[in-house]
This record gives C-alpha cells, structure tokens and sequence, in this order.
C-alpha cells in the first residue's frame, strides 16, 4: 500500500491535469472521473495537496461558484501553462512507461523459458 | 449535513493552519473546498478516514506544506497581541489608581507576552493536529492561561520588592491609561468582529471599580472578584454553545 502511494504521487499530478484539461471541474467530481478510468486507489484528499500545488505553479486557475451543497464550489480549468505540462508529462510518461514495459516483459519471458 | 467528526476536522485542520501563519482568505478557501467534498462524499456512503490520506495529521501536514507562510499578516497582527495583552493588565491597577511602572515590568513584560503567546499557538497547534476533545482541550487551555496569569502576576507585584518605580501615573495619568485601554478594547472587537472583547474585560474589571468607587469590604470585593469569574465564565460557555449552533445551522 505505501509503495502503491509514493508511486501515485508521481502520476497524480499528469492525472489531474488530463482530468482538468476535459473541461472545468471540481475535486469530487475529479475523483469520480478517476474511479472511471480505475483509479479507485487513490485516497480522495490527496489530490488537494497536488491542485494546490498546481494552482502555485500556474498550471490551472480556480474559481468560487455557488454550490447546492451550502459552502462555495472550487472550480479548476487548464492554462496554456498547464496544456504544455500535460503534453510534455504524456510524453516522457509514454518513454517511462514503454521502459517499464519492456524490462517486465523480458523479466516474465525469461521466466516462462 | 456532515457528520460531527468532519465538522470537528474541519474547524481543527482552520486552526492548525492559521496558528501555522497562513494567510486567513487561502484557510478559508481550502476549508470550504474540503467542506463541499466531505459533504459529497458522506451523501455517497463514505466516512471521512477513506477520504483524507494517511492520518489527519499527515493530511493537515501535506496541505500546509503547499501552502505559503503569510509573514505579512503575523506582522500585522503581533502589535494587536501585545496591545491587547497590555491592556488587560494595566486596566486593573489603572482602574484602582495604582498604576506604577518599574525596570524589570518594562523588560519582563513583552518577554512573557512572548512566552505567553508561544504557549498558545503551541497548545492550539497541537489540539488541532492531534484532534483533541473538547474537555482536554478546555484544561489544558485553563493550566496554560492560569501558568500566563501568573507568570504577569508574579512580575507586576513581585517585581515591586526588588526595585522602585520609575513611573506612578498621575490622575490625569489613569485617566489617560484608561481611555486607551478602552480604545484598544473597542478596537479588538472590530478587529476580531467578536464582542467578548468587550464584554470579557468590562466583567474582569467589575472588581477594580468597586474598589475605587464604593466603600466596600475586602471580604465583598473578594466575592465580587469570584462573582465576576463565574459571569465570564458563564457568557464564554454561552457564546461557544451559540457560535457551535450556528455554525452547526450553516453546514
């Protein structure tokens, strides 16, 4: 479990910012769209620390809306800061991901052999 | 509606970040971010340990360290805690026409407002992270505030046996003293938009008056003096209980 958290942290953020580039969005419906695509380990607060971080960065920008719930709604949208994150976090995850691959299925060949 | 351990969180998670000197607008806006989602969240089924990360303090943890220290504010804000300190010790002997000021009170007086308010944000930083009950907190808030007490009492009087003063106000003098310490008590209402600031010192100071004006006993001002205590008492119990209905209403 803590590995599966140190690993998240890494990846929350490029999540996140694919997440707010679909469109303006607020934190529970960004861990509702998550669980959508499977992302049911990721524990709901911790992307606050991570929006937080990102709003200092200028790579989203926030706005107080009137929500059904009583206190005011927090919502994100994606900077042109933020678009050129998002495509250079893609393409260094797709390398990232492509080594990783390659090295476990070479691990998992060997072992069948 | 939320339940009352998220309200409890909620408020805990408000205090440790603004006794950590981060700026009042960003508190309030991350509180009310996690106000709307725990709200959510409990309609969907979910109890607030599968929402925050880690223990509530590492959660309070991860959110403070994303946020920056309002250096700015705790500037602004430290003249108004020594102003408000001061007064309230020297309205009494103020009010008794005994207002006398000596080396070591000069000295020892911003050393233990200091000492004094490290002891507060220490006890409320720590209540906070560590969600402490309503009665612990109450005592230790009474050993920490009875120890502050004190240690002023013990410079105020004690310091008297060991120099003489410099300075012994004039009645024209107390007067003086007076009307600033009343202004600086106005002034903290607004600045706080509470009105114990005035209330909690026109009861304290009950006592002092009867002891100037009225030809009373030493027995009866010491019973006034209890009178007094037990009416702060009383009002500070009251206003908690109407600021945690009507926060309770709001949510």
């Amino acid at each position: 479990m803590a590995t599966s958290t140190q690993m998240l942290k890494g990846i929350l953020e490029g999540c996140l910012l694919a997440i707010i580039n679909r469109g303006e969005t607020y934190g529970y419906e960004m861990i509702e769209k998550l669980e959508e695509f499977g992302f049911y380990m990721v524990s709901e607060g911790s992307i606050y620390p991570v929006l937080m971080r990102m709003q200092k960065e200028s790579l989203v920008t926030t706005v107080m809306k009137a929500s059904p719930n009583g206190p005011n709604r927090k919502y994100y949208s994606i900077t042109e800061l933020g678009k050129d994150e998002l495509a250079d976090y893609q393409a260094r995850w797709k390398e990232l991901s492509q080594a990783v691959n390659a090295l476990f299925d070479n691990d998992n060949n060997k072992g069948g052999e | 509606m939320l339940t009352t351990r998220s309200i409890n969180f909620i408020d805990n998670l408000r205090i440790y970040l603004l006794t950590s000197g981060k700026n009042e607008n960003e508190v309030k806006e991350v509180t009310e971010e996690l106000r709307d989602h725990l709200i959510e969240s409990e309609k969907h089924g979910k109890s607030i340990d599968e929402i925050i990360e880690g223990t509530p303090e590492d959660c309070m943890d991860s959110i403070k360290l994303e946020m920056k220290t309002d250096y700015t504010s705790i500037v602004k804000n430290m003249p108004i805690y020594f102003l408000g300190v001061m007064a309230y010790f020297i309205m009494g002997p103020a009010i008794r026409e005994e207002f006398e000021l000596n080396m070591f009170q000069v000295i020892g007086f911003p050393i233990i407002s200091a000492i004094g308010l490290l002891i507060y944000i220490f006890l409320l930083q720590k209540s906070s992270k560590n969600q402490y009950s309503s009665k612990k907190f109450f005592l230790l808030g009474m050993i920490a505030g009875a120890s502050v007490t004190a240690l002023f009492i013990l410079l105020l009087l004690g310091s008297n046996f060991f120099v003489e003063p410099f300075y012994k106000a004039s009645p024209i003098g107390t007067s003086v003293i007076i009307v600033i310490c009343i202004a600086i008590f106005i002034s903290l209402a607004f600045w706080s938009k509470t009105f114990s600031a005035i209330w909690v010192p026109a009861l304290l100071f009950i006592p002092d008056y009867f002891y100037r004006f009225l030809n009373v006993k030493e027995e009866t001002i010491v019973m006034i003096s209890m009178a007094s205590f037990v009416l702060i008492f009383i009002f500070m119990m009251l206003s908690l209980l109407i600021s945690h209905r009507l926060s309770k209403a709001k949510i």
